[in-house]
């Protein structure tokens, strides 16, 4: 595999470190990892084939003893954001190829090219504008659980549950594709906890959680066509955490989206009034703030988000706000053990900053990394934690198997090109349809890796 | 406890073992002795089939525990000495197959405690493979066949930990796998060195692959019970003296030098005081010989060998030490205590854990004098971190029980208290030669069966520190189960 032996530096083991060693190494990278905790590198190592150095990674002497001047990505993820720019600006002088810097502080963020030209971070990572982002996205369509765009907007991939009342219920693929005239592709269809690649026949059931890929429009007439919930919400609540809440209070207010944010902390309300000017806040502990509703306050909210610091506070206040018929919940959870709570039915969203953070940055790295590889990774998602990934490949004309029809190619089991992006459309791929140079393709995979085009041939 | 990814583990190694096998097999075929060949082969296609079978156990969650790690690392050194067994009783030179099993076991811990009198007897595969097993074991079984089989999962550092001497473990790069490459591939140019070197000198090809592999590994099996004296040569003795003190080095340290840190490969204390004590046994030794012999270059050869095979845990022997002088010897039996550096092939206690142990006694003391004084054990200028210092002094603790009973039990087979010691120490720290009936000149075969199966534990407690073969043992290793039985009740 051309993706592997690059020599990766991490500097922070907290979560979203770990989180990236653990998959980078798994990729066949070597990976090593500098913490000041000596407890967390030592525990680290015993899980993840990479080495772990307890020093200051911001350190010229700490990075130059580790010859980071041959790394190929430094990524700095540690708590301080000062950390992470000396870190990366370290590494860029002594010679590391990529910098990635976890960096919060809008202050700093909004000179982001002073940051990229000036110091050479390659890629700055806002965990909380992400994770906003993440979250936003999703409320455009409230029966998504997960949608993320590819291909600059033109595709998307949305994650939905099939609810006992959809229409689909029951209903095979070739079903569903010639009666009701969707033009969406089923490319993974998760059911009891074991994802597969549907076929013709499958038949779709309640309580499978479906992955769709399609143009970005489609989404919205299928759904219509679904009797989905297509329309974006208007009136939204909030409860808790500073930087997450504001920003997407801030993206909601631009949408003409009607927010309303509760906290109990006075001083951070009154900061809120500040950066969020046209929401409403309210200062309150959110649970008590729901005996305070009236019915029809609870009827107008469409969506309640839980982001306190707080994982069983957001589980408890979430878990209340679907049982009060809040039509979409989200809640964030930074410790996964803690969602067997959740009733089996029920339809929170879960959203971890480390996560996303973490996610956007493998997806970043790994593009890097291929960025001389005539199979350049334009972008990558992992879902159900890193079992199933979509990959979205430029297609180039040294690649095997152009021009042949996808119906008489043989691709290996559990992978499948789901879209292809011709001239800034997306084209839904049916047997007869080609790959041709300078199309993208997106490819989903269950269960393993791939580095280029080439590996998901037989 | 994951069963299936320990038996897939375990099965893995057999194959590994297996295929090594196919060597001696190709090399009695060589010689035409057809008798050897066919007791490999009825050990190769049996157990190879098992091996097979094992491997197909799969569990699609392959993720180890660190109990996983060391339940592999002790079952896998118990079984491989078990199928390493079956050529060597098979071939007829032993009494019984638990005499062919303690001299395998010898040989891949690395103790070279034979219970032959003449080795020669054997032919060349059984003796190339009891050579042999002495390069596997001295590097690590396990470390070998991380190098070549690709393991499923990220935590193969439980593995090494549990195999790799010394009080802390570490990777040099990475990648488990490249660490493994690099660690064998210092190993392996040492030992072809050192081949060469013995192969320049006159000796036999084959005697010098077996005894390279035996000095490499640190282990002392002699193809004769001449051993190396049986050359007579002053310059291959002082050759394989200086190999085996090279092998008692930390490896990490020729990695340090490889890659060009060599400054910082020299200063490190463990190297000094291993060298320190090296140099101080030679010359009390050799002040201890001189007035008895009056040949300085003949008591130099002497002292300079016997004291570099006995702190490498090696154990060949090109002089009888049981009749020395008593001070001589007791230097000797404290060399057999201390040992090589950590991180080297060789057994004992290692020298970091001597070093950590004095620093530690020194603290203590100095806390008492002045009890609001914070005091740091340090090592090469770094504080040692606290769970080194705990298991280090665990570490000795069990080491002492453990002599002290295995000595009590061996005092029933009725042979006299310096024997009986010294082959406690001699296993224990994977030596081979002691003292009196069991000295350079002897061997093991004065014990009865039981005895051996005792001296064969305490070589792999040894070889493995101790704690791995424990966990074997330990009720609380295997029942996973029962707390959660409790709590459905509940």
């Amino acid at each position: 595999m051309k993706r592997s032996d690059m020599k990766i530096f991490i500097v922070g083991a907290g979560h979203i470190g770990t989180a990236l060693a653990a998959q980078l190494s798994r990729d066949g990278h070597e990976v090593t990892v500098i913490d000041r905790e000596e407890e967390v590198i030592r525990s680290l190592a015993d899980r993840i084939d990479a080495i772990g150095y307890e020093g200051n990674g911001a350190s010229y002497n700490t990075l130059d003893e580790l010859n980071a001047q041959d790394a190929d990505i430094l990524i700095a993820v540690t708590n301080s954001d000062e950390m992470n720019i000396l870190s990366c600006f370290t590494a860029h002088m002594l010679g590391a190829r990529h910098t990635i810097a976890r960096i919060r502080d809008e202050d700093y963020a909004s000179q982001n090219h002073f940051y990229k030209d000036k110091l050479g971070i390659s890629m700055i990572i806002n965990p909380e504008l992400a994770t906003a982002y993440e979250i936003f996205r999703t409320l455009r369509f409230p029966s998504a659980t997960r949608v993320e765009v590819f291909a600059g907007g033109k595709a998307e991939l949305v994650e939905t549950t099939i609810s006992e009342t959809s229409p689909l219920c029951g209903r095979s693929l070739i079903d569903i594709n010639r009666q009701m005239g969707i033009n969406l592709l089923f490319c993974v269809v998760v059911r009891d906890g074991e994802p597969f690649v549907p076929k013709g026949d499958t038949e779709i059931r309640a309580g499978d959680i479906v992955y769709l890929t399609g143009a970005a429009s489609e989404f919205h007439t299928s759904f219509k066509k679904l009797k989905m919930a297509f329309r974006p919400v208007t009136n939204v609540m909030i409860a808790g955490n500073d930087r997450i809440t504001s920003y997407l209070g801030q993206l909601l207010v631009n949408q003409n989206v009607k927010v309303t944010i509760v906290d109990d902390d006075k001083e951070i309300c009154e900061r809120f009034t500040q950066r969020v000017k046209k929401a409403a806040v309210m200062n309150e502990d959110a649970l008590r703030y729901f005996d305070l509703m009236t019915e029809q306050d609870l009827a107008n909210t469409d969506a309640f988000i839980a982001i306190t610091e707080n994982d069983e506070y957001n589980l408890i206040a979430a878990m209340y706000a679907e049982s009060q018929g809040i039509g979409k919940v989200i809640s964030r959870i930074s410790a996964k053990s803690r969602l067997k709570v959740l009733p089996k039915e029920s339809k929170i969203n879960i959203v971890s900053r480390e996560d996303v953070a973490a996610d956007r940055i493998l997806g970043y790295a790994r593009a890097l990394l291929n960025a001389e590889d005539k199979n350049a990774v334009e972008s990558l998602y992992r879902l159900m934690d890193g079992r199933i990934e979509f990959i979205e490949f430029k297609v180039s004309e040294s690649d095997k198997h152009i021009h042949v029809p996808l119906k008489e190619l043989k691709i290996r089991r559990n992978i499948l090109i789901s879209g292809i992006i011709r001239n800034s459309r997306m084209i839904i791929p049916r047997g007869d349809d080609v790959l041709l140079p300078y199309d993208t393709a997106l490819v989903v995979t269950i269960g393993q890796q791939i580095a280029s085009l080439d590996d998901i041939y037989e | 406890m994951n069963k299936k990814i320990i038996i897939n583990n375990i099965g893995k190694i057999i194959l590994v073992e297996v295929l090594l096998m196919l060597i001696p097999l190709g090399i009695s075929l060589g010689y035409g002795e057809y008798q050897d060949a066919f007791a490999f082969l009825c050990a190769i296609i049996p157990v190879g089939i098992v091996s097979l079978i094992c491997i197909r156990v799969k569990e699609p969650n392959m993720t180890l525990s660190s109990r996983d790690g060391y339940i592999i690392v002790a079952a896998s050194w118990i079984i491989i000495s078990l199928v390493g067994a079956i050529p060597m009783y098979i071939t007829g030179a032993f009494s019984s197959y638990i005499s062919a099993f303690f001299e395998i076991v010898s040989g891949f811990t690395t103790t070279g405690a034979s219970v032959m009198e003449e080795p020669g007897v054997l032919g060349h595969g059984p003796q190339f493979f009891r050579c042999f097993s002495h390069w596997i074991g001295g590097m690590g079984v396990l470390v070998f066949v991380l190098m070549i089989i690709p393991m499923e999962n990220d935590s193969s550092m439980h593995l090494v930990r549990a195999e790799v001497p010394g009080p802390t473990a570490g990777k040099l790069v990475p990648r488990m796998k490249t660490t493994s490459r690099i660690l064998y591939g210092i190993y392996t140019a040492l030992t072809l060195l050192l081949f060469l070197l013995l192969k320049i000198c006159g000796m036999p090809v084959f005697d010098a692959f077996c005894y390279s592999f035996g000095a490499a590994g640190t282990g002392g099996f002699g193809i004769t019970s001449a051993g190396i004296s049986a050359y007579n040569s002053y310059t291959i003795e002082m050759i394989v003296a200086v190999f085996m003190l090279l092998f008692g080095v930390n490896f990490n340290l020729y990695y340090l030098i490889l890659i060009g840190k060599i400054k910082e490969a020299l200063n490190t204390e463990e190297l000094k005081v291993y060298l320190s004590i090296v140099i101080f046994s030679v010359v009390a030794i050799f002040a201890n010989l001189y007035p008895l012999y009056r040949n300085f270059a003949e008591v130099f050869r002497v002292s300079f060998f016997q004291v570099a095979t006995i702190i490498t845990t090696t154990g060949f022997a090109t002089a009888d030490f049981a009749t020395w002088p008593m001070f001589s010897q007791h230097i000797l039996v404290l060399l057999m205590i201390i040992g090589a550096c950590a991180g080297s092939t060789a057994g004992g206690m290692k020298v970091s854990r001597i070093i950590i142990l004095w620093k530690s006694m020194i603290a203590e003391i100095r806390g008492i004098i002045n009890p609001k004084q914070v005091i740091s054990v340090r090592m090469n200028g770094q504080p040692v971190d606290k769970k080194t210092l705990d298991s280090t002094r665990i570490y000795v603790a069990a080491y002492c029980i453990l002599v002290g009973l295995s000595v009590l039990i061996l005092s029933v087979n009725e042979l006299d208290f310096t024997t009986n010691v010294t082959a406690v120490f001699a296993c224990f720290n994977n030596i081979g030669p002691g003292l009196s009936l069991v000295g350079p000149t002897a061997n093991y075969s004065c014990y009865s069966d039981w005895a051996k199966l005792i001296l064969a534990f305490l070589m792999l407690t040894g070889r493995l520190e101790i704690f791995p073969l424990f966990m074997l043992f330990a009720r609380s290793a295997h029942d996973q189960r029962r707390p959660l039985k409790l709590h459905k009740r509940l």
